[in-house]
């Protein structure tokens, strides 16, 4: 499926998986560009999205010639490409582990955020990347199983439109308000170098496997957590186990043996939870 | 009352041991057990032959001053590991 004249094309690459968008309106394709710009890639696309416009007030999205989604709204239609395009990944990444989890890294280590979606995940990474951490993802890991090393889907961090006072401080001086872009109804997209200018990370060495949960008015606390403890959270959020040998449950495994892992209690971003990221953490 | 129902592992489970815990997981439905070192021995003695009752038997024959504990955790542990879909009663 070829580009028309009129369209754009723009590649999502994660792990060892790629879409490609092609867009034929010129001002949501700056919108996906800027969404997606650090998220290029050399991989050949596994899917071809389409995006037209047919009329003023109606938007088409395309999977590979079938029509997935009618939009009258533009958020709408890129909240929807955002899920869509995850699960395209998710589904197409065979020579990785692929978890439903934030990473950030710092001196060449990738700490994993292993949780749910609505956990907490995007504000805990957003909140480290303003702590000096660099970014590799706010939804979705890759361990590569040869390699060893961890890369994500560094979209932009989706953060919920309540918690706006939060990470407004979190922001350096290049980064404004408005620079974050609406995503749907209750979201902002937040480019993480907006808060820390060249916080972007392809990928890294494995770090740390962390287990966050985030409890309103709860204390901070740290607990290490056994071997076997660690897998059974990994297979908890483990996504592309269909592609895997064995459903994944043996690199899982593997990967719970290759560095050690935390349940991390938190109720706010308090100097405590960063004292802990800052000094102790580096002492695993 | 002996309790005489006989637990086994389901069909094409997969095990990791580690440090003495194990981690169950059954591909077919997807999931997955966290089991202690205890209830880790407990799993071990499911052969599909052995009842509750012996398997507590055997169990306080090795440690005799943690029957009570005993009697109770195995009931309890092959209930959660049968609920989790790991162990069927034959």
């Amino acid at each position: 499926m070829g580009l028309t004249p009129t369209e754009t094309e723009l590649r999502v690459t994660f792990a060892d998986a790629a879409v490609a968008i092609h867009c034929e309106d010129a001002e949501l394709a700056a919108s996906l560009h800027r969404v997606f710009r650090h998220c290029d890639g050399p991989a050949e696309p596994a899917v071809i999205y389409r995006i037209s416009r047919p009329k003023p007030n109606l938007w088409l999205t395309e999977r590979s010639g079938q029509v997935i989604r009618q939009d009258i709204q533009t958020l709408d239609v890129l909240e929807g490409l955002m899920h869509d395009l995850v699960a395209q990944l998710i589904t197409h990444t065979r020579r990785s582990v692929v978890l439903h989890a934030a990473g950030v890294e710092q001196n060449g280590r990738t700490a994993l955020l292993v949780a749910d979606s609505g956990a907490g995940k995007s504000s805990l990474a957003g909140w480290l990347v303003a702590q000096g951490w660099n970014y590799l993802s706010d939804e979705i890991l890759a361990w590569d199983t040869g390699t060893g090393q961890v890369s994500g889907l560094a979209r932009p961090l989706v953060l919920k439109r309540g918690a706006t006072a939060l990470w407004q401080g979190w922001l350096s001086a290049a980064g404004t308000l408005e620079q974050a872009a609406p995503f749907g109804n209750d979201t902002l997209w937040l480019d993480p170098e907006l808060i820390h200018p060249g916080a972007i990370c392809q990928s890294a060495a494995l770090g740390w496997l962390l287990f966050p949960r985030y409890s309103p008015g709860a204390a901070f606390q740290a607990s290490r957590l056994s071997q076997a403890q660690a897998v059974f959270g990994l297979m908890q959020h483990l996504v592309n186990g269909p592609n895997l040998p064995g459903e994944g449950f043996e690199s899982a495994a593997r990967l719970a043996t290759a560095c050690p892992a935390f349940q991390v209690e938190y109720g706010e971003f308090s100097e405590d939870l960063a004292g802990w990221f800052r000094s102790e953490l580096n002492g695993y | 009352m002996p309790d005489l129902r006989i637990p086994s592992h389901v069909v094409d489970f997969k095990l990791q041991l580690l440090d003495g815990e194990a981690v169950i997981f059954h591909p077919a439905s997807k999931k997955v057990v966290h089991a202690s070192p205890s209830a880790a021995l407990i799993w071990e003695l499911c052969d599909g032959q052995r009842s509750v009752e012996q398997i507590v038997e055997l169990l306080t024959g090795e440690y005799p001053d943690a029957r009570t504990e005993i009697e109770q955790d195995v009931p309890e542990t092959l209930n959660l590991f049968a609920n989790s879909g790991v162990v069927e009663w034959a």
